[in-house]
Protein backbone atom coordinates (compact mmCIF):
# COMPACT_ATOMS: atom_id res chain seq x y z
CA UNK A 1 0.00 0.00 0.00
CA UNK A 2 3.05 2.56 0.88
CA UNK A 3 3.82 2.18 -3.14
CA UNK A 4 0.48 3.52 -4.82
CA UNK A 5 1.53 5.44 -7.84
CA UNK A 6 -1.15 8.22 -8.17
CA UNK A 7 -2.25 9.28 -11.23
CA UNK A 8 -1.94 9.01 -14.43
CA UNK A 9 1.73 10.18 -14.45
CA UNK A 10 3.95 7.43 -16.64
CA UNK A 11 7.72 8.01 -16.18
CA UNK A 12 9.38 9.25 -19.65
CA UNK A 13 12.32 11.35 -20.83
CA UNK A 14 10.80 13.20 -23.65
CA UNK A 15 10.81 16.87 -24.56
CA UNK A 16 7.03 16.50 -22.56
CA UNK A 17 8.95 15.70 -19.44
CA UNK A 18 11.80 18.68 -19.50
CA UNK A 19 9.36 21.12 -19.76
CA UNK A 20 7.99 23.49 -17.22
CA UNK A 21 4.65 22.97 -15.77
CA UNK A 22 3.52 26.14 -16.43
CA UNK A 23 4.32 26.28 -19.73
CA UNK A 24 2.32 23.02 -20.23
CA UNK A 25 -0.92 24.75 -19.35
CA UNK A 26 -0.18 27.24 -21.36
CA UNK A 27 0.19 26.09 -24.24
CA UNK A 28 -2.74 23.35 -23.93
CA UNK A 29 -4.86 26.73 -23.52
CA UNK A 30 -3.94 28.49 -26.78
CA UNK A 31 -4.54 24.87 -28.31
CA UNK A 32 -7.97 23.92 -27.18
CA UNK A 33 -9.36 27.65 -27.77
CA UNK A 34 -7.32 26.85 -31.60
CA UNK A 35 -9.57 23.65 -31.92
CA UNK A 36 -12.45 25.61 -30.73
CA UNK A 37 -12.19 28.07 -33.54
CA UNK A 38 -12.07 25.71 -36.22
CA UNK A 39 -14.90 25.37 -38.40
CA UNK A 40 -14.43 22.42 -40.94
CA UNK A 41 -13.43 18.82 -40.59
CA UNK A 42 -10.97 18.88 -42.89
CA UNK A 43 -9.11 21.50 -40.43
CA UNK A 44 -10.19 19.78 -37.19
CA UNK A 45 -8.13 16.89 -39.56
CA UNK A 46 -5.68 18.49 -39.89
CA UNK A 47 -5.58 19.69 -36.28
CA UNK A 48 -5.80 15.94 -35.34
CA UNK A 49 -2.54 14.99 -37.70
CA UNK A 50 -0.73 17.82 -35.59
CA UNK A 51 -1.80 16.58 -32.41
CA UNK A 52 -0.90 12.64 -33.49
CA UNK A 53 2.36 14.30 -34.61
CA UNK A 54 2.89 15.57 -31.17
CA UNK A 55 2.17 12.20 -29.93
CA UNK A 56 4.86 10.04 -32.03
CA UNK A 57 7.70 13.22 -30.97
CA UNK A 58 6.98 12.95 -27.64
CA UNK A 59 7.01 9.33 -27.36
CA UNK A 60 3.80 9.31 -25.50
CA UNK A 61 1.88 5.87 -25.76
CA UNK A 62 -1.66 5.55 -27.92
CA UNK A 63 -2.74 3.10 -25.61
CA UNK A 64 -2.53 5.08 -22.72
CA UNK A 65 -4.83 7.80 -25.13
CA UNK A 66 -7.34 5.68 -25.55
CA UNK A 67 -7.76 4.51 -22.11
CA UNK A 68 -8.69 8.67 -21.53
CA UNK A 69 -11.27 8.18 -24.39
CA UNK A 70 -12.88 5.43 -22.52
CA UNK A 71 -15.47 7.52 -20.67
CA UNK A 72 -16.31 9.37 -23.93
CA UNK A 73 -17.01 6.63 -26.34
CA UNK A 74 -20.29 6.41 -25.53
CA UNK A 75 -21.15 9.62 -26.06
CA UNK A 76 -18.90 9.82 -29.04
CA UNK A 77 -20.69 7.16 -31.07
CA UNK A 78 -23.95 8.02 -29.79
CA UNK A 79 -23.82 11.98 -31.36
CA UNK A 80 -22.23 10.47 -33.98
CA UNK A 81 -25.37 8.08 -35.15
CA UNK A 82 -27.71 11.06 -33.89
CA UNK A 83 -26.06 13.46 -36.35
CA UNK A 84 -25.91 11.23 -39.26
CA UNK A 85 -29.31 10.13 -38.77
CA UNK A 86 -30.90 13.57 -37.96
CA UNK A 87 -29.38 16.18 -40.09
CA UNK A 88 -30.10 16.42 -43.10
CA UNK A 89 -27.96 19.02 -45.12
CA UNK A 90 -27.71 17.92 -48.81
CA UNK A 91 -26.59 16.45 -51.30
CA UNK A 92 -27.55 12.67 -50.53
CA UNK A 93 -24.62 10.01 -50.01
CA UNK A 94 -26.77 7.30 -49.78
CA UNK A 95 -29.79 5.99 -50.06
CA UNK A 96 -31.61 2.70 -48.46
CA UNK A 97 -35.12 1.50 -47.04
CA UNK A 98 -35.12 -0.29 -43.91
CA UNK A 99 -37.24 -3.53 -43.70
CA UNK A 100 -39.11 -4.25 -40.71
CA UNK A 101 -40.39 -8.54 -41.35
CA UNK A 102 -40.40 -11.23 -38.77
CA UNK A 103 -37.32 -12.73 -40.35
CA UNK A 104 -35.05 -9.38 -40.17
CA UNK A 105 -36.18 -8.88 -36.35
CA UNK A 106 -35.04 -12.47 -35.63
CA UNK A 107 -31.86 -11.66 -37.19
CA UNK A 108 -31.54 -8.41 -35.21
CA UNK A 109 -32.04 -10.47 -32.16
CA UNK A 110 -29.85 -13.24 -32.71
CA UNK A 111 -27.22 -10.87 -34.00
CA UNK A 112 -27.48 -9.20 -30.42
CA UNK A 113 -27.08 -12.20 -28.59
CA UNK A 114 -23.88 -12.60 -30.33
CA UNK A 115 -22.94 -8.93 -29.66
CA UNK A 116 -23.80 -9.99 -26.00
CA UNK A 117 -22.34 -13.25 -25.49
CA UNK A 118 -19.12 -12.57 -27.44
CA UNK A 119 -18.21 -8.83 -25.69
CA UNK A 120 -16.17 -10.63 -23.13
CA UNK A 121 -13.50 -11.66 -25.44
CA UNK A 122 -13.22 -8.79 -27.99
CA UNK A 123 -10.37 -6.26 -27.34
CA UNK A 124 -11.67 -3.80 -28.96
CA UNK A 125 -15.15 -2.92 -27.45
CA UNK A 126 -16.15 0.48 -28.42
CA UNK A 127 -14.98 -0.52 -32.28
CA UNK A 128 -17.24 -3.70 -31.56
CA UNK A 129 -19.99 -1.85 -30.27
CA UNK A 130 -20.02 0.32 -33.36
CA UNK A 131 -19.70 -2.79 -35.83
CA UNK A 132 -22.60 -3.78 -34.18
CA UNK A 133 -24.97 -1.08 -34.69
CA UNK A 134 -23.64 -1.03 -38.67
CA UNK A 135 -24.54 -4.30 -38.77
CA UNK A 136 -27.61 -4.05 -37.53
CA UNK A 137 -28.33 -2.08 -40.46
CA UNK A 138 -27.03 -3.53 -42.86
CA UNK A 139 -29.35 -6.41 -42.00
CA UNK A 140 -32.72 -4.28 -41.83
CA UNK A 141 -31.91 -2.97 -45.29
CA UNK A 142 -30.73 -6.43 -46.87
CA UNK A 143 -32.30 -9.16 -45.52
CA UNK A 144 -36.14 -10.78 -46.23
CA UNK A 145 -37.45 -7.47 -48.31
CA UNK A 146 -40.16 -9.19 -49.23
CA UNK A 147 -42.97 -10.15 -46.68
CA UNK A 148 -41.74 -6.16 -44.58
CA UNK A 149 -45.13 -4.73 -42.54
CA UNK A 150 -43.24 -2.08 -42.40
CA UNK A 151 -39.96 -0.08 -44.45
CA UNK A 152 -38.66 2.99 -44.07
CA UNK A 153 -36.50 5.49 -46.08
CA UNK A 154 -32.90 5.21 -44.73
CA UNK A 155 -30.73 8.61 -46.50
CA UNK A 156 -27.50 9.97 -45.23
CA UNK A 157 -26.67 13.20 -45.91
CA UNK A 158 -23.17 14.43 -46.75
CA UNK A 159 -23.75 17.85 -44.20
CA UNK A 160 -24.72 15.01 -41.12
CA UNK A 161 -21.87 12.74 -41.70
CA UNK A 162 -19.59 15.70 -42.09
CA UNK A 163 -21.11 17.48 -38.72
CA UNK A 164 -20.79 13.77 -37.05
CA UNK A 165 -17.23 13.76 -38.12
CA UNK A 166 -16.66 17.54 -36.98
CA UNK A 167 -18.60 16.91 -33.71
CA UNK A 168 -16.76 13.77 -32.67
CA UNK A 169 -12.82 14.82 -33.87
CA UNK A 170 -12.93 18.22 -32.19
CA UNK A 171 -13.42 16.24 -28.69
CA UNK A 172 -11.20 13.60 -29.36
CA UNK A 173 -8.22 16.44 -29.75
CA UNK A 174 -9.68 18.33 -27.08
CA UNK A 175 -9.14 15.13 -24.30
CA UNK A 176 -6.06 14.05 -26.35
CA UNK A 177 -3.98 17.11 -25.64
CA UNK A 178 -5.22 17.46 -21.99
CA UNK A 179 -4.01 13.27 -21.58
CA UNK A 180 -0.99 14.35 -22.75
CA UNK A 181 -0.48 17.17 -20.39
CA UNK A 182 -1.48 14.63 -17.11
CA UNK A 183 0.50 11.79 -18.56
CA UNK A 184 3.90 13.60 -18.75
CA UNK A 185 3.36 16.04 -15.82
CA UNK A 186 3.63 14.94 -11.77
CA UNK A 187 0.23 15.83 -9.86
CA UNK A 188 2.61 17.57 -7.62
CA UNK A 189 4.48 19.79 -10.16
CA UNK A 190 0.66 20.08 -11.73
CA UNK A 191 -0.47 21.61 -8.53
CA UNK A 192 2.43 24.09 -8.61
CA UNK A 193 2.16 25.11 -11.41
CA UNK A 194 -1.73 25.38 -11.58
CA UNK A 195 -0.75 27.79 -8.09
CA UNK A 196 1.27 30.17 -10.46
CA UNK A 197 -0.73 30.66 -13.04
CA UNK A 198 -3.82 31.11 -11.40
CA UNK A 199 -2.06 34.27 -9.06
CA UNK A 200 -3.94 37.00 -10.94
CA UNK A 201 -7.23 35.74 -9.71
CA UNK A 202 -5.93 37.11 -6.62
CA UNK A 203 -7.87 40.33 -7.52
CA UNK A 204 -10.74 39.01 -7.02
CA UNK A 205 -10.05 37.75 -3.37
CA UNK A 206 -9.42 33.93 -5.02
CA UNK A 207 -6.40 32.46 -2.48
CA UNK A 208 -4.92 30.45 -5.11
CA UNK A 209 -2.00 29.25 -2.22
CA UNK A 210 -5.04 27.72 -0.61
CA UNK A 211 -6.25 26.12 -3.08
CA UNK A 212 -2.57 24.51 -4.25
CA UNK A 213 -2.24 23.53 -0.50
CA UNK A 214 -5.59 21.80 -0.03
CA UNK A 215 -4.61 19.93 -3.16
CA UNK A 216 -1.14 18.90 -1.83
CA UNK A 217 -2.44 17.63 1.38
CA UNK A 218 -5.58 15.68 -0.27
CA UNK A 219 -3.03 14.33 -2.09
CA UNK A 220 -0.63 13.49 1.07
CA UNK A 221 -4.04 11.48 2.56
CA UNK A 222 -4.73 9.52 -0.47
CA UNK A 223 -2.19 6.84 0.80
CA UNK A 224 -2.36 7.42 4.36
CA UNK A 225 -6.03 6.50 4.35
CA UNK A 226 -6.16 3.70 2.28
CA UNK A 227 -3.26 2.30 4.97
CA UNK A 228 -5.66 3.25 7.47
CA UNK A 229 -9.08 1.69 5.84
CA UNK A 230 -6.59 -1.57 5.95
CA UNK A 231 -5.78 -1.34 9.30
CA UNK A 232 -9.61 -0.81 9.81
CA UNK A 233 -10.67 -4.13 8.14
CA UNK A 234 -8.26 -6.26 9.78
CA UNK A 235 -9.57 -5.17 13.06
CA UNK A 236 -12.96 -5.33 11.93
CA UNK A 237 -12.19 -9.27 10.42
CA UNK A 238 -10.44 -10.15 13.60
CA UNK A 239 -13.02 -9.37 15.79
CA UNK A 240 -14.84 -12.22 13.28
CA UNK A 241 -16.36 -10.06 10.41
CA UNK A 242 -16.29 -11.44 7.18
CA UNK A 243 -16.19 -9.20 4.14
CA UNK A 244 -16.50 -11.35 1.32
CA UNK A 245 -19.63 -12.88 1.72
CA UNK A 246 -22.91 -12.52 3.70
CA UNK A 247 -25.77 -10.57 2.31
CA UNK A 248 -26.30 -8.10 0.94
CA UNK A 249 -28.43 -6.15 4.49
CA UNK A 250 -24.80 -7.91 6.06
CA UNK A 251 -22.53 -6.26 3.51
CA UNK A 252 -24.11 -2.97 4.22
CA UNK A 253 -23.83 -3.28 7.83
CA UNK A 254 -20.19 -3.58 7.01
CA UNK A 255 -19.73 -0.97 5.12
CA UNK A 256 -21.13 1.34 7.54
CA UNK A 257 -19.12 -0.26 10.56
CA UNK A 258 -16.19 0.42 7.99
CA UNK A 259 -17.20 4.19 7.54
CA UNK A 260 -17.55 5.39 11.00
CA UNK A 261 -14.10 4.46 12.19
CA UNK A 262 -12.59 5.50 9.15
CA UNK A 263 -14.07 9.11 9.46
CA UNK A 264 -13.17 8.97 13.27
CA UNK A 265 -9.19 8.32 12.01
CA UNK A 266 -9.40 10.80 10.02
CA UNK A 267 -10.57 14.09 11.22
CA UNK A 268 -8.37 13.00 13.99
CA UNK A 269 -5.84 13.09 11.74
CA UNK A 270 -6.49 16.37 10.00
CA UNK A 271 -6.71 17.48 13.40
CA UNK A 272 -3.22 16.47 14.03
CA UNK A 273 -2.14 17.96 10.88
CA UNK A 274 -3.42 20.90 11.50
CA UNK A 275 -1.65 21.32 14.92
CA UNK A 276 1.57 20.46 13.69
CA UNK A 277 1.46 23.51 11.18
CA UNK A 278 0.35 25.96 13.67
CA UNK A 279 3.38 24.44 15.70
CA UNK A 280 5.48 25.26 12.73
CA UNK A 281 3.91 28.74 12.40
CA UNK A 282 1.99 27.93 9.26
CA UNK A 283 -0.01 31.43 8.67
CA UNK A 284 -2.03 31.00 5.55
CA UNK A 285 -1.92 33.79 2.83
CA UNK A 286 2.05 34.08 4.09
CA UNK A 287 4.67 34.53 1.64
CA UNK A 288 6.61 31.07 1.84
CA UNK A 289 9.81 29.25 0.01
CA UNK A 290 9.60 26.20 -1.80
CA UNK A 291 11.43 22.96 -2.05
CA UNK A 292 10.82 22.27 -4.90
CA UNK A 293 11.09 25.75 -7.68
CA UNK A 294 10.21 25.86 -11.12
CA UNK A 295 12.16 26.98 -13.82
CA UNK A 296 11.70 28.25 -16.88
CA UNK A 297 13.86 27.08 -19.78
CA UNK A 298 14.62 28.28 -23.48
CA UNK A 299 12.27 24.81 -24.30
CA UNK A 300 9.33 26.43 -22.83
CA UNK A 301 9.49 29.86 -24.65
CA UNK A 302 10.18 27.90 -27.96
CA UNK A 303 6.65 25.82 -27.35
CA UNK A 304 4.36 29.09 -25.88
CA UNK A 305 5.71 30.88 -29.33
CA UNK A 306 5.03 27.83 -31.91
CA UNK A 307 1.51 26.89 -30.03
CA UNK A 308 0.75 30.74 -30.59
CA UNK A 309 2.22 30.04 -34.02
CA UNK A 310 -0.46 27.08 -34.44
CA UNK A 311 -3.37 29.46 -32.72
CA UNK A 312 -2.53 31.97 -35.69
CA UNK A 313 -2.01 29.41 -38.41
CA UNK A 314 -5.94 28.41 -37.39
CA UNK A 315 -7.78 32.02 -37.07
CA UNK A 316 -6.29 31.94 -40.82
CA UNK A 317 -7.63 29.06 -41.62
CA UNK A 318 -10.87 29.78 -40.70
CA UNK A 319 -10.53 33.62 -42.14
CA UNK A 320 -9.46 32.64 -45.40
CA UNK B 1 -9.76 30.04 17.92
CA UNK B 2 -6.99 32.09 15.96
CA UNK B 3 -6.36 30.18 13.74
CA UNK B 4 -8.87 27.99 13.13
CA UNK B 5 -8.60 28.49 8.98
CA UNK B 6 -5.31 25.89 9.16
CA UNK B 7 -8.13 23.53 10.36
CA UNK B 8 -10.56 24.23 7.73
CA UNK B 9 -7.61 23.98 4.93
CA UNK B 10 -7.10 20.11 6.63
CA UNK B 11 -10.52 18.88 6.61
CA UNK B 12 -11.44 20.37 3.47
CA UNK B 13 -8.43 18.31 2.18
CA UNK B 14 -9.81 14.92 3.94
CA UNK B 15 -13.00 14.62 1.92
CA UNK B 16 -11.24 14.63 -1.78
CA UNK B 17 -8.98 12.39 -0.20
CA UNK B 18 -11.71 9.59 0.91
CA UNK B 19 -13.55 10.12 -2.23
CA UNK B 20 -10.05 9.08 -4.09
CA UNK B 21 -9.27 5.99 -1.94
CA UNK B 22 -12.62 4.71 -2.70
CA UNK B 23 -12.76 5.35 -6.03
CA UNK B 24 -12.24 2.05 -6.95
CA UNK B 25 -15.16 0.28 -5.44
CA UNK B 26 -17.81 0.62 -7.85
CA UNK B 27 -20.44 -1.80 -9.55
CA UNK B 28 -21.11 -0.76 -13.16
CA UNK B 29 -24.47 -0.67 -13.51
CA UNK B 30 -26.91 0.41 -16.44
CA UNK B 31 -25.76 2.16 -19.63
CA UNK B 32 -24.47 5.54 -18.05
CA UNK B 33 -23.50 5.94 -14.40
CA UNK B 34 -22.09 3.09 -12.29
CA UNK B 35 -23.35 2.34 -8.49
CA UNK B 36 -20.53 4.37 -6.38
CA UNK B 37 -19.99 6.08 -3.03
CA UNK B 38 -19.51 9.17 -4.69
CA UNK B 39 -22.96 10.77 -3.71
CA UNK B 40 -22.55 9.09 0.08
CA UNK B 41 -19.69 10.97 0.57
CA UNK B 42 -20.63 14.52 -0.96
CA UNK B 43 -24.02 14.08 1.92
CA UNK B 44 -21.91 13.44 4.37
CA UNK B 45 -19.54 16.23 3.41
CA UNK B 46 -22.53 18.72 3.84
CA UNK B 47 -23.51 17.40 7.20
CA UNK B 48 -19.92 16.97 8.99
CA UNK B 49 -18.31 20.27 7.37
CA UNK B 50 -21.01 22.69 6.80
CA UNK B 51 -21.83 24.19 3.51
CA UNK B 52 -18.84 26.75 2.55
CA UNK B 53 -16.25 23.66 3.63
CA UNK B 54 -18.42 20.84 1.71
CA UNK B 55 -18.68 23.07 -1.69
CA UNK B 56 -15.11 24.01 -1.52
CA UNK B 57 -14.05 20.31 -0.90
CA UNK B 58 -16.42 18.71 -3.48
CA UNK B 59 -14.72 21.24 -5.83
CA UNK B 60 -11.36 20.64 -5.07
CA UNK B 61 -12.52 16.87 -5.87
CA UNK B 62 -13.66 17.84 -9.09
CA UNK B 63 -10.68 19.60 -9.76
CA UNK B 64 -8.20 17.26 -8.73
CA UNK B 65 -10.11 14.50 -11.00
CA UNK B 66 -9.49 16.99 -13.96
CA UNK B 67 -5.64 16.52 -13.14
CA UNK B 68 -5.69 13.21 -13.75
CA UNK B 69 -6.22 11.92 -9.92
CA UNK B 70 -8.06 8.66 -10.16
CA UNK B 71 -10.89 10.47 -8.59
CA UNK B 72 -13.87 9.20 -10.30
CA UNK B 73 -15.78 6.17 -10.38
CA UNK B 74 -13.09 3.24 -11.24
CA UNK B 75 -10.53 4.48 -11.01
CA UNK B 76 -10.67 7.10 -14.09
CA UNK B 77 -9.66 10.76 -14.66
CA UNK B 78 -9.15 13.39 -16.43
CA UNK B 79 -11.20 15.53 -18.37
CA UNK B 80 -12.84 13.18 -20.68
CA UNK B 81 -14.94 12.01 -17.46
CA UNK B 82 -15.64 16.01 -16.70
CA UNK B 83 -17.13 15.89 -20.25
CA UNK B 84 -18.26 12.55 -20.89
CA UNK B 85 -21.79 10.87 -19.81
CA UNK B 86 -21.38 11.36 -16.12
CA UNK B 87 -20.76 15.00 -16.30
CA UNK B 88 -24.03 16.39 -14.82
CA UNK B 89 -24.51 14.67 -11.85
CA UNK B 90 -20.86 15.43 -11.25
CA UNK B 91 -21.09 19.08 -11.66
CA UNK B 92 -24.17 19.13 -9.27
CA UNK B 93 -22.35 17.31 -6.18
CA UNK B 94 -20.36 20.42 -5.02
CA UNK B 95 -24.74 22.12 -4.49
CA UNK B 96 -25.55 19.45 -3.80
CA UNK B 97 -23.35 19.51 -0.58
CA UNK B 98 -23.73 22.92 0.23
CA UNK B 99 -27.75 22.30 0.40
CA UNK B 100 -26.99 19.88 2.62
CA UNK B 101 -25.18 21.88 4.92
CA UNK B 102 -27.23 24.43 5.28
CA UNK B 103 -30.23 21.99 5.48
CA UNK B 104 -28.03 20.88 8.48
CA UNK B 105 -27.56 24.10 9.94
CA UNK B 106 -31.58 24.78 10.68
CA UNK B 107 -32.32 23.86 14.47
CA UNK B 108 -35.00 21.73 13.89
CA UNK B 109 -34.02 19.39 11.54
CA UNK B 110 -30.02 19.36 13.25
CA UNK B 111 -32.02 18.21 16.79
CA UNK B 112 -33.89 15.03 15.08
CA UNK B 113 -31.12 14.34 12.37
CA UNK B 114 -33.90 11.89 10.44
CA UNK B 115 -35.96 14.68 9.31
CA UNK B 116 -33.29 15.09 7.34
CA UNK B 117 -33.50 12.08 5.12
CA UNK B 118 -36.40 13.31 3.01
CA UNK B 119 -34.76 16.49 2.20
CA UNK B 120 -31.34 14.12 1.38
CA UNK B 121 -34.08 12.37 -0.98
CA UNK B 122 -35.15 15.17 -2.48
CA UNK B 123 -31.54 16.16 -3.59
CA UNK B 124 -30.62 12.93 -4.76
CA UNK B 125 -33.48 13.57 -7.31
CA UNK B 126 -32.01 16.97 -8.38
CA UNK B 127 -28.44 15.43 -8.77
CA UNK B 128 -30.81 12.94 -11.01
CA UNK B 129 -32.95 15.92 -12.75
CA UNK B 130 -29.16 17.34 -12.93
CA UNK B 131 -27.77 14.49 -15.13
CA UNK B 132 -30.78 13.70 -16.73
CA UNK B 133 -30.86 17.26 -18.34
CA UNK B 134 -26.96 17.39 -19.78
CA UNK B 135 -27.71 13.23 -20.97
CA UNK B 136 -30.74 14.59 -22.70
CA UNK B 137 -28.72 17.88 -24.48
CA UNK B 138 -25.94 15.52 -25.05
CA UNK B 139 -27.88 12.46 -26.64
CA UNK B 140 -31.05 14.31 -27.87
CA UNK B 141 -33.35 12.17 -26.31
CA UNK B 142 -36.10 13.36 -24.62
CA UNK B 143 -35.92 14.33 -21.23
CA UNK B 144 -38.47 13.01 -18.70
CA UNK B 145 -37.96 9.39 -20.20
CA UNK B 146 -34.86 9.54 -19.17
CA UNK B 147 -35.03 10.73 -16.00
CA UNK B 148 -37.58 7.91 -14.93
CA UNK B 149 -35.17 5.51 -15.94
CA UNK B 150 -32.90 6.36 -13.03
CA UNK B 151 -35.42 5.12 -11.02
CA UNK B 152 -33.53 1.39 -10.97
CA UNK B 153 -30.83 3.91 -8.73
CA UNK B 154 -33.25 4.93 -6.19
CA UNK B 155 -32.68 1.70 -3.89
CA UNK B 156 -28.89 2.20 -3.49
CA UNK B 157 -29.42 5.75 -3.24
CA UNK B 158 -31.70 5.75 -0.12
CA UNK B 159 -29.58 2.77 1.71
CA UNK B 160 -26.75 5.48 1.17
CA UNK B 161 -28.70 8.29 2.29
CA UNK B 162 -29.55 6.20 5.25
CA UNK B 163 -25.94 5.57 5.58
CA UNK B 164 -24.89 8.86 5.71
CA UNK B 165 -27.30 10.00 8.74
CA UNK B 166 -25.93 7.53 10.49
CA UNK B 167 -22.88 8.15 10.25
CA UNK B 168 -23.69 12.04 11.08
CA UNK B 169 -25.42 10.64 13.90
CA UNK B 170 -22.82 8.42 15.39
CA UNK B 171 -19.97 11.10 14.80
CA UNK B 172 -21.53 14.67 15.81
CA UNK B 173 -20.82 14.05 19.73
CA UNK B 174 -17.32 13.44 18.70
CA UNK B 175 -16.68 16.03 16.45
CA UNK B 176 -17.09 19.92 17.41
CA UNK B 177 -16.18 21.85 14.23
CA UNK B 178 -19.17 23.42 13.54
Amino acid sequence: MKNVIIGQYIPGNSFFYRMDPRSKIISLMILMVASFILKDVFQIGVMLLFVFALLIIGKIPVGRILRGLRPLMYLLIFTFFFQILLNKTEPVLYQGTLHFSFLSIIVVILVYFFYRFSKKYVPFKMLYLLLFIISIFVVLINVDNVTAFKTTNLAIYQGGVLMALYITLRLVVIVTLSTILTLSTKPTDLNLGLESILKPLKIIKFNTEELAMIISIALRYIPTLLDEANKIMLAQASRGVDFSEGKLKDKIMQVISLLVPMFIISFKRSDDLANAMEARSFVPGKPRTRLHVLTWKSIDTITIVFSTFVFIASIYMVVS
Amino acid sequence: MKNSKIKDITLIALFPAIMGATSTISIPFGGYAPITLQTLFVFIAGLLLGPKKAFLSIVVYLVMGAMGLPMFSGGSSGLGVLLGATSGFLFFFPIAAFITGLLKNIKIINKNIWLIGPFMFIINILIYMSGAAYLSHYLEVSYLPLLLSFWSYLPGDIIKIIAASYVYKRMRNQITYE
